[in-house]
């Protein structure tokens, strides 16, 4: 019953957010309006369209197998997503103290959140008009974030303190996920390899796994500071792939929010493929969980295939929504009209 | 040799130290010392060359070529028909082929511990067995009795076995009025401890009852047992288990063996236990004398026992030269001159239509669940005045205990995947798969098609449409007519600069309408979760109604499917000549529909490869052949053809096959479609009730898996 309850939160939020969200898209696209190109009229987003979105980002997170399972599954994730879709709606409502409290729950719950550090910031400049310069007030307004973000975190990891009268939950909790001490077999890249490797390579592949979960935050946010709700969704899906323990449940949430992309679906150029991936790992993994385990006639291998599997048609899924929203910018620029180049026309290309 | 060995590590540490891209020159230079330096010089050029192009084509992003993908798709979609048929056809005549000794292996042993037959036998207890044969058939034969159970009782007591009942009720669901409601039984086994370990392991030698006819194999087992009293070299636990009422009793036992509860068995747990088991064989012969063994293998859901075993029961039939065969091996002399590969084919069809079923074809099946390997032998079943006595027959089974007494791990070198198309050949699963992923080829690449088509501008769906008309009516007259004028209009437009400038932008302005497939996949799944139900919601209507429960179940099953492909058909054709956005919308439903039906067909084939090859036989030619189209006649093709491939329909020609295939050459064809039917009706009714007390899967993964792809194309055919 209570994962009920919260599953209805998490739901009315996550349409409160997106009700909000199509408000900042529609204000960003009229005041770029005069510099868009005559031709690009055709792909701008329509009021319609966005008003069908919350419904469907909310239905879309509602009714995925993913999520389903992951709350029958009574998985604590559906908590780290709670604390993310509170972290996005408050950043669109412009209220800091909130946001960064939603920033440093789903960090004290899971760790990986953090890196939702920069869009939520990012977010917060753009609602409150800020200029994203380097000048006083910038400093200021980011330094006042990460302070009440500190300020949220500390609060709770005292609170931890006060009920266990020691700091041995951080081991237990932090620790376990930093350092990967469980290797049971789950959806994730980190089990095989772990299994597989020599134990005195162990502390070195930890670092280089662990630092890539959270290092695609930085090149990211540089490419992506103008549009931090894509980098939020973005750091969702990385999150979801390259955490230490990933489930269904994580993945949920960035498919959700993968709707409010609707407009940059056209430009997408792998979906049949990605889709086909998705389908058969979803399909194949508890098939091979099931013989590898009980029935005992496959081994692990089977099942190791179709994580990756799962992993990579997510990551391509994920750099493909990147690379269809960079692509759509640029013909809002320059019109929908490919370049006539010697009579033929060209194929733009991204470097 | 030394010397050699001492290069090679060398070099392979100066690999390691060493970071440019040219190693492995040094490595063949260090290698080959006295190799031509220019020879060398061009291997680096070729290297480096491999490595450009490489680093190109990563550069490049394989992923992001839209321009070589395209021509790709076009070349498939110029030539789908024919490459569907294509695959088709090569996919079911490969796996026929698989059955002749050209294309499969000889079986082998990979488990080296087992060391089949490399014992002298000992067994000498023959005179034993035969004095409790006659004692057994003075006691009456039909339900295990009071008097019957004391005597097995005694008997293992006298041995000295760890002699345990157990008693189990049985409450069958969906049971028909004329039978009980419950089932009562009694399984006995006793168990011979290993004398020098501690009981971590045991083998299971099992004897169903079967009403007091199975006096063979219980005579042969007790008096084994009482052999293995003797020796001290056993390092496993051996239960020796009699079974009552057959599956029942077996799945009682297991369950308790292994502390499960099950809604609709409910078992006395077990007085004395074991280490875990880690192979069983299960023996069914009636009589005294056995002429050959019938090897079966097929468990539940489809599962087989590891290939070891089943390779070192052979082994040693062949040893102690009794014949042993797999299903109708051997049965078919009158064939010709090709009778060998004929007969091989009849057999791995058969073992397919066994493995299909999904229902064990002995108690061995249920033990796999467990990860238990186990298999049942037979006796022909006729009384024999020439075959083998029970010398020759325990001389069988001890050289198969004792191999499986020398065991170190469970079983996990060889197969659990394959096909036996004779007794000492076999298919592994890398053999078959690939005819099966040929199977598959044709809805993939209509799929590709379809996609590409469903995300073009408008002109290339009209030529898409018109293939598939052409692919269906065998290119008739009108169609390339059709086509040409379609060609025409292309050429005829003239100003090829915008069309290309058209195509080029035509993603933008048609994207594919994904979300179209949603209610339809949706809608198809809760139709296969109502039939799923509709039995159990017949059987408690009639039980209200006062009606018979069973019948009330079959025919609430059947009225369901009807209403149901009723409502789905409902649909009419919008007008003669669709639109372009309507066409669009159905090709992108098709061609989500075909790749869910690739996907679950080859998630079902992991677990049972002759169900999912059947189904996708039958299915895979109709469903590419399903278009939403205005034409009447074509409509009432399309709704023919999804009938005589439907779920049901199926089981219905499989079965048909099966007696076809089973029955004596002097039956006719009336009584053959008669037993067909009937056994039809009966397979459904007790898939069910399996499902419940066995686990079997069969009628669920038709109900969610099979139906629901159906009920899409039949929408389709429809729409």
């Amino acid at each position: 019953m209570y994962f009920c309850y919260l599953f209805m939160v998490i739901w009315n939020i996550l349409s409160f957010i997106l009700f909000l969200y199509h408000f900042l898209q529609q204000n960003e696209q009229e005041n770029q309006l005069k510099f868009y190109a005559k031709s690009a009229k055709s792909i701008l987003i329509n009021q319609e369209g966005l008003n069908n979105i919350p419904l469907l980002v909310s239905s879309i997170y509602l009714l995925n197998p993913y999520s389903i399972g992951s709350c029958v599954a009574q998985s604590t994730v559906v908590f780290t997503n709670f604390a993310i879709s509170m972290t996005l709606l408050s950043a669109m409502k412009g209220s800091i103290l909130l946001s960064m409290l939603g920033v440093s729950v789903g960090a004290y719950h899971s760790l990986y959140p953090i890196t939702l550090l920069p869009p939520v910031i990012l977010i917060l400049f753009k609602v409150r008009c800020i200029e994203c310069e380097l000048n006083r007030k910038a400093v200021v307004f980011i330094l006042s974030n990460i302070g009440s973000f500190f300020m949220w975190i500390l609060f709770l990891f005292v609170l931890s303190y006060q009920v266990f009268h020691s700091w041995d939950f951080l081991t237990a909790t932090h620790g376990f996920i930093l350092q990967v001490s469980d290797l049971t077999p789950n959806m994730g890249l980190f089990w095989y390899f772990f299994t597989e490797m020599f134990e005195h390579f162990r502390m070195f592949f930890l670092w280089v796994f662990q630092l890539n979960a959270f290092f695609y935050c930085i090149p990211l946010t540089i490419k992506l500071r103008d549009n931090p709700t894509l980098l939020a969704c973005v750091m969702c899906s990385v999150m979801a792939v390259m955490k230490s323990y990933p489930a269904f449940g994580d993945a949920a949430l960035p498919f959700a929010l993968l709707a409010l992309w609707m407009h940059v679906f056209p430009y997408l150029r792998n979906t049949f493929l990605i889709a086909c991936m998705l389908l058969c790992s979803s399909f194949l993994a508890p098939v091979f969980w099931h013989l590898w385990i009980y029935a005992g006639s496959a081994n692990a291998n089977f099942f190791f295939a179709t994580t990756l599997a799962y992993s990579t048609g997510q990551i391509l899924l994920t750099s493909d929504v990147l690379f269809a929203f960079l692509r759509r910018e640029y013909d809002l620029y320059h019109g929908i009209n490919p370049p006539i180049m010697q009579g033929e026309p060209g194929v733009v290309v991204l470097r | 040799m030394e010397n050699r060995i001492s290069l090679q590590s060398s070099s392979t540490r100066q690999i390691c130290d060493s970071s440019s891209g040219d190693t492995c020159i040094d490595f063949l230079r260090l290698l080959f010392p006295g190799l031509q330096s220019n020879f060398l010089g061009g291997l680096n050029f070729k290297v480096e060359l491999v490595i450009s192009a490489l680093s190109k084509i990563v550069e490049m992003g394989l992923l992001s070529d839209v321009d070589g993908r395209k021509k790709l798709v076009d070349v498939l979609a110029s030539h789908c028909a024919r490459l569907c048929l294509l695959s088709y056809v090569a996919g079911v005549v490969w796996l026929c082929l698989l059955s002749d000794r050209s294309f499969n292996g000889r079986t082998y042993f990979s488990e080296n511990a087992l060391l089949p037959g490399l014992v002298e036998g000992e067994f000498k207890n023959h005179r034993f067995a035969s004095d409790f044969f006659w004692k057994l058939s003075t006691v009456p034969e039909g339900e295990l009795s009071v008097t019957a159970s004391q005597v097995i009782i005694d008997k293992m007591e006298s041995i000295g076995l760890h002699t345990y009942h157990q008693n189990f009720t049985v409450h069958v669901p969906l049971h028909d009025m004329s039978e009980p409601s419950t089932i009562t039984g009694m399984n006995i086994y006793g168990i011979l401890r290993a004398p020098r370990i501690a009981s971590t392991e045991a083998l299971v030698i099992s004897v169903p009852y079967k009403q007091g006819s199975n006096k063979g194999a219980l005579a042969l087992m007790l008096s084994f047992a009482e052999h293995c009293r003797k020796k001290s070299y056993w390092a496993k636990d051996i239960i020796f288990l009699v079974t009552d009422k057959d599956q029942l009793g077996m799945q009682a036992w297991l369950d308790a063996y292994h502390g499960l509860s099950n809604s609709y068995i409910s078992s006395a747990s077990l007085e004395g236990h074991s280490g875990s088991i880690q192979a069983a064989l299960n023996l069914e012969f009636t009589h005294e004398k056995v002429s050959s063994f019938h090897v079966a293998i097929e468990g539940i859901n489809g599962q087989l026992p590891n290939l070891d075993l089943v390779n070192t029961v052979f082994r040693l039939c062949r040893k102690e030269r009794i014949p042993a065969a797999l299903h109708t091996e051997g049965y078919h002399e009158n064939l010709g001159t090709r009778a060998d590969s004929v007969s091989s084919l009849v057999t791995m069809v058969m073992m397919m239509f066994y493995q299909a079923s999904g229902r064990p074809t002995g108690n061995h099946g249920l033990f796999h669940r467990y990860r238990i390997e186990a298999l049942t032998m037979r006796d022909s079943g006729v009384p024999e005045e020439h075959g083998r006595g029970f010398l020759t027959t325990g001389g069988v089974l001890e050289g198969v205990v004792r191999s499986l007494n020398n065991l170190l791990e469970p079983f996990h070198q060889s197969f659990f995947f394959y096909l036996l198309p004779e007794s000492h050949r076999y298919v592994s699963i890398g053999l078959y798969m690939p005819p099966f992923g040929c199977l598959l080829l044709g809805p993939a690449i209509m799929a590709i098609v379809l996609w590409s088509s469903a995300s073009a501008g408008p002109k290339s769906v009209a030529n898409i449409e018109a293939l598939q008309v052409g692919e269906v009516q065998g290119e008739s007259p009108e169609n390339t007519s059709d086509q040409q004028q379609c060609r025409g209009e292309m050429r005829g437009s003239g100003e090829t600069k915008t069309v290309a400038l058209d195509e080029k932008i035509a993603f933008l302005r048609y994207p594919p309408n994904i979300g179209s497939i949603v209610p339809l996949v949706l809608g198809a799944n809760v139709a296969g979760v109502l039939l799923l139900f509709s039995a159990d919601l017949g059987y408690k209507l009639g039980q209200v109604t006062g009606m018979d429960p069973l019948q009330s179940s079959h025919i609430t099953m059947a009225s369901c499917f009807a209403a149901l492909i009723l409502i789905f058909s409902t649909g009419r054709p919008s007008s003669s000549s669709p639109d372009e956005v309507t066409q669009r919308g159905h090709s992108i439903k098709k061609c989500g529909a075909l790749v869910l039906f690739s996907v679950v067909m080859g998630a079902i084939a992991v677990m049972n490869f002759s169900f999912a090859f059947f189904v996708a036989m039958f299915q895979v030619p109709v469903y590419l052949f399903v278009y939403p189209s205005a034409s009447r006649s074509r409509r009432i093709v399309q709704a023919f053809l999804l009938l005589m491939v439907s779920p049901p329909m199926i089981l219905v020609h499989l079965l048909l096959a099966f007696n076809t295939i089973t029955s004596n050459r002097d039956d006719d064809f009336g009584t053959v479609i008669a037993s067909t039917l009937a056994s039809a009706n009966q397979a459904v009714t007790s898939s069910i009730r399996e499902a419940r007390m066995l686990g079997l899967w069969s009628f669920a993964m038709t109900c969610l898996a099979v139906l629901p792809n159906w009920f899409m194309f039949w929408c389709l055919a429809w729409d």
